[in-house]
Parts: structure tokens; C-alpha cells; sequence
């Protein structure tokens, strides 16, 4: 089972540069989730592995054969489409045969292996149903199923949860996961859904603007973030970010002040809403602000606090809610501060308090 | 809705349906009438019926042959029509090329011109290569009338089809030929349909090029034939008009055939 090699891949289409200098690794059978805004060139580089697009510049291997010019089918590799583009003159059990059929297979041979894949996926009742006569799910269980049954060595999937609810997507995310369990094949999956991005992947390739701004296994790019842009992406709701000055090695948070080793200029401190102790005694080191909203989620509620220091309101994670509009004091955990400098690159770490 | 207004739609719908059909009654009225008496019909009924002139076309005329001629040409036309058309229309539709909007709008150039306008040269250059009194001349002919819009109407069909499925089937095995065998053209089949009966009765109809291109009378299309009713001295108007009247009829079968294929909601449930 063949890993995936990008190697300094570009890609321009008409004047315009969609990928620049592009090169990712991927070892045999990992899950591996390329995320980004969308625009960011993530799904044109799945289409250059498919063969449906070729690469300006640059090596795309599979395996140890570079797949330059090769065309789709003889690349062992399977897709499913965000549209799921399944064909509508064909019963479901024609569309997963279809690969099969393709390679010759003849139909009593063809029908063995279809009803397996569609007992796996839970189809089998929908065999003879043509794929306007079914829901969104099936659908989609549909082109997974025609990915499954020709078992290629690379999967690639192109944002395939996206136009389902999100029940059905939490449960299709579980499927996908339980697959590439079971059949550990090199998957390479694209989607602009961090939550996606989190769950399932062995390793996570964060794109922007054509390029790649970083890459490591999930909980790797959660905790310490390449950039501010990475920061922002990944993490729901979003890290808070705050610009202030670095003054002789030190910066100043509304009263609270800490020595950084960072060279003095603008930096941009970021906190997770998760790393925020809130308090509603005055605290002399504390960020004083006010409630300005509430998310109740259930099991946790985000706060919205509204600060002197911060143009926008704070987003502070907490298990027990307080009303709107309580006065409240903030306590950044100083272990978990990120900084960025004004390329939005990580710098530095935070140091002692100078004084409470 | 009112009474009244329930009478002045069917009043409507009765004046539309008397304009449109009274030639056609005329037509089956004059056929039917005795070789040689439809100048002395009076008022708008008939009082003597035959069928004479319908037996009498078959038998002193080749009208057998003529008609079957006319299948072939229009047969061929609208085959060659659509195997051409749709796949420069595939091509059109999914590669991009330089040239191709240009292209395009020259097809649709073509088009504008009439065919009287061509048919002089079109004549000469049939003259030079010896395709002049020809079938295959006059199926050449009436292709270069029909391909233009055969293109332009295969390429807004295929523009409907999701590339994506093109993408999956090529995934899937296929080649471009493929895809486009297996995928592009069964869902296209309803505008194939279209687009092959706009061939078929674009050719079938056409006077100019088959009376200025042929002119052996058994290479004759019928619409060919039925001019040849008219004399110098005379016109056989009873037997013309039942000529006409078998002329049509094919036309209508297969129009009536392939109805059924231009159904809408072929695409319906592809994606997503």
C-alpha cells in the first residue's frame, strides 16, 4: 500500500498561482487531512494526484512512480467527489460495479463483490434504486461504496461531508474513520471543516494561499500553531487574539505584565477560549470586562466579554455560565499564550510576571 | 372563470386551430378529390371522395422510390449530424482551448447565412469534385446545414452535464472516449434526440439543395418528386397533394417515436 510523495509541486491556471512550491509527505496508510480556507488550493492539489488536473511544476508520486501524465485510471487511486457525482443513469448496484465493469470484470463476478460493499455500507436494500430515489446519506454512502469496491491503493476524498446535516455528517465521520481503520489504505481527505480536520486525521496539512503553513498530527498544530493564521483555523470557537507592544522585553495585557523573550515591537498575543480563568472578584492582575453575550451549548457555555484592551470581545470556554452583562475579571493561563510576530510566524515564549 | 370567459378561450383556441389545420383539410380534401376536378370544387365541402390519386402516385409515379431516398438522405444526414455534432460539442463543452469562443461564434456565423447564398458555390465545388447528381452529395449538402446548430445544441447539453461525472468516471477506469460513451452521452440522449429529429426534418424538407444538386430523376428525394407534379402546361394538383400528404407522414412517425426520449428530469439526483 503506496504512500503519496508531493514534490515541490505549482500549479498556475491562466496568470494566476494557485499553488506555489508545494511538498508534502505522506506515509503508507496514514489518514491524512489537507484543511484551509476556502481558495487555498487544497482541493486543486487532490485533483493533480487524481490526474484531473496536471501540475505546472513539480513531482507527484505514488508509491515510488511518478504519476506525471498519467491518466486517472491507471493511477489506483479512488475518489469520492463533494458532489458525489454519482452516474444517474445507473442503479446503485451499477454504480458501485462500475469500476469493476471497467476493468473487465465480468457481471456474475461483479455482483459478488458489489453486495459485499453494499452489506458493509448497509445498501443492500437499495440495490435496484436508481440515486434520485435516494436521501443525501445514501448518496453519499453510495460513492463511498464505488470508491471501496475496485479497493485502490490511495482514497482521496474531496470535502465529501459537506453538503449533508450535521447529524449525518458526525456519523459519517465515524464511518470514515472506522474504514480506514479496517482497511488501511493511504487516505487523503480535503476539507475546510477543522472539526473534520481535528477527528480525523493521523496528520494534518494546513494550506493557505497555495502554500503550506504547516503540517503535523492534530493535537501538534492545536497547541502550538505555526502562524496566526493556523491559530485562527484551527479551533473552534477561534483563539483570541490580541495586538500589543513588546516594550524592553515586556508586554503589558491591561494590568497583567510579563517578561517575553521576544525582540520589542508589535506582537500579537493569542489565548484559546479554553485557557482563560474567569472570576467575578476583582483581581489586581486580572483583565476587567463586562459580559456582553451568551452561547449556552449545553455541557459548556461560551462567553463573550467585552474589554478595554481588545476591540473585540473575548471568547472565554466555561463549564458553569454567568448572566449577561456581569462585571468580570480575565486571567489568561500564561503557559498557554501564543505569540505571533507581524509576518503572523510564532516567536518566543512568556516569562516570569514583572509584578502582580 | 365566467362562462363567457370560458368561451372566448375555446372561441380562441378554435380560430388558432382552424388557421393552422384548414391547409392540411384542403390538402386531404384536394387529394381526395378525381384527377383533374379540384378546379371545379365549389364551397368547402366534398361530395365525391376517391382514393385514386394515392394508388395512381405509387403506380405512375416512383413515388416508393423517391420516398425511400429521401430516408436515406435525411437518415444519413441526421446519423452523420449527430455522430460529428456531439462529439465536437463534447470537445467544446470540456476541453479548454485556445480559439475555442471563436470558434464557436464562426459556427454560429454560418448559420446566419442563407443557403440560398452558398448554394451557387456549393454547386461549383460539387461540379469540380464530381458530387453533383449524387446522394452522398446531397447528404454532405444538407450535413453543413444541419452540423452548426447540431454542435452548438450538443455543447449546451453537455454543458449541463457536471464535469465531476466525467472526473468519477475517468477515476473509474474510463478514457476520455470512455466517459464520454458511457457517461456524457447516455445522459445526453434526450437532446440527442433533438437533435436528430432537427436533422432529420431539416433535411427531409429541403427543396433547394436537392433541386439544384440532383437532377436524375431516381436519385429524386420526394419533395423532389413532388415539384415534378407541376407541368409546363398543366399541374396535377389532386395527385401533388396526395403526394404531399404521404410526404408527411414519416416525419410525424418519428416525431411521434422519439417523443418519448425528450423527457426532462434525466439528470435529476447526479449530484447532490
Amino acid at each position: 500500500m503506496p504512500g503519496v510523495t508531493f514534490e515541490r509541486v505549482g500549479k498556475r491556471f491562466g496568470g494566476s498561482l494557485v499553488l506555489d512550491d508545494v511538498s508534502i509527505e505522506i506515509p503508507e496508510g496514514h489518514l491524512v487531512v489537507f484543511a484551509g480556507p476556502s481558495g487555498c488550493g487544497k482541493s486543486t492539489l487532490l485533483r493533480m494526484l487524481a490526474g484531473l488536473d496536471e501540475p505546472t511544476s513539480g513531482l507527484i508520486r505514488i508509491g515510488d512512480k511518478v504519476v506525471n501524465g498519467v491518466p486517472p485510471r491507471d493511477r489506483d487511486i479512488a475518489m469520492v467527489f463533494q458532489t458525489y457525482a454519482l452516474y444517474p443513469h445507473m442503479t446503485v448496484a451499477e454504480n458501485i460495479g462500475f469500476p469493476l465493469r471497467m476493468m473487465g470484470i465480468p457481471s456474475h463476478r461483479r455482483e459478488g463483490q458489489v453486495a459485499q460493499v453494499a452489506a458493509m455500507l448497509g445498501l443492500t436494500p437499495y440495490l435496484a434504486r436508481y440515486p434520485r430515489q435516494l436521501s443525501g446519506g445514501q448518496r453519499q454512502r453510495v460513492a463511498m461504496g464505488r470508491a471501496i469496491v475496485r479497493a485502490p491503493a490511495v482514497f482521496l476524498f474531496d470535502e465529501p461531508l459537506s453538503n449533508l446535516d450535521a447529524a449525518l455528517r458526525a456519523q459519517i465521520r465515524v464511518e470514515i474513520a472506522r474504514l480506514h481503520r479496517e482497511i488501511g489504505a493511504t487516505m487523503i481527505y480535503v476539507t475546510h471543516d477543522q472539526v473534520e480536520a481535528m477527528t480525523l486525521a493521523d496528520k494534518i496539512v494546513v494550506l493557505d494561499g497555495g502554500r503550506v503553513v504547516q503540517e503535523g498530527a492534530p493535537m501538534e498544530i492545536y497547541s502550538s500553531p505555526a502562524t496566526a493564521f493556523v491559530a485562527g483555523f484551527i479551533g473552534a470557537p477561534a483563539m483570541n487574539m490580541i495586538t500589543t507592544q513588546v516594550h524592553r522585553g515586556q508586554i503589558t495585557l491591561a494590568r497583567l505584565r510579563m517578561k517575553v523573550s521576544i525582540p520589542d515591537g508589535l506582537v500579537t498575543v493569542g489565548i484559546r477560549p479554553e485557557h482563560i480563568s474567569i472570576t467575578t472578584e476583582a483581581s489586581s492582575g486580572g483583565i476587567v470586562g463586562r459580559i456582553e453575550w451568551v452561547e449556552a451549548l449545553g455541557a459548556e457555555s461560551i462567553l463573550y466579554v467585552k474589554t478595554e484592551s481588545c476591540p473585540n470581545p473575548m471568547r472565554v470556554r466555561v463549564s458553569t455560565s454567568l448572566p449577561a452583562s456581569t462585571e468580570v475579571w480575565l486571567l489568561p493561563m500564561r503557559e498557554h499564550l501564543h505569540f505571533f510576530g507581524r509576518d503572523g510566524r510564532r516567536q518566543g515564549e512568556a516569562g516570569a510576571l514583572v509584578h502582580e | 372563470m365566467t362562462a363567457i370567459g370560458t368561451f372566448l378561450r375555446w372561441a380562441a383556441i378554435a380560430l388558432l386551430a382552424t388557421f393552422a389545420l384548414f391547409p392540411i383539410y384542403w390538402m386531404l380534401v384536394i387529394a381526395m378529390t378525381p384527377t383533374g376536378f379540384s378546379r371545379s370544387l365549389d364551397g368547402i365541402w366534398p361530395t365525391v371522395f376517391t382514393t385514386e390519386n394515392f394508388t395512381r402516385i405509387f403506380a405512375e409515379r416512383p413515388m416508393t422510390r423517391w420516398i425511400l431516398n429521401s430516408v436515406i438522405v435525411a437518415g444519413l444526414t441526421s446519423a452523420l449530424s449527430l455522430l460529428v455534432g456531439t462529439s465536437c460539442g463534447y470537445a467544446l463543452s470540456r476541453i479548454r482551448f485556445r480559439g475555442a469562443g471563436a470558434l464557436m461564434l464562426l459556427l454560429l456565423v454560418t448559420q446566419m447565412m442563407p443557403a440560398t447564398s452558398i448554394i451557387v458555390p456549393l454547386y461549383i465545388l460539387f461540379a469540380r469534385v464530381g458530387l453533383l447528381d449524387t446522394m452522398q452529395g446531397m447528404v454532405i449538402g444538407h450535413v453543413s446545414l444541419v452540423l452548426p446548430l447540431a454542435i452548438w445544441m450538443s455543447k449546451g447539453f453537455f454543458d449541463r452535464i457536471p464535469s465531476d461525472l466525467d472526473g468519477a468516471a475517468r477515476i473509474d477506469g474510463c478514457t476520455r472516449l470512455s466517459a464520454w460513451w458511457y457517461v456524457a452521452l447516455p445522459l445526453a440522449a434526450p437532446g440527442l434526440a433533438a437533435i436528430f429529429i432537427y436533422g432529420f426534418v431539416t433535411s427531409w424538407h429541403d427543396f433547394l439543395f436537392a433541386h439544384t444538386l440532383v437532377h436524375t430523376p431516381s436519385r429524386w428525394t420526394a419533395a423532389n418528386g413532388i415539384v415534378s407534379f407541376r407541368g409546363e402546361y398543366f399541374t396535377l394538383h389532386e395527385m401533388q397533394m396526395a403526394a404531399a400528404l404521404v410526404f408527411a407522414a414519416p416525419v410525424i412517425v418519428i416525431f411521434v417515436l422519439m417523443q418519448r426520449w425528450i423527457v426532462e428530469g434525466a439528470l435529476t439526483g447526479s449530484v447532490r
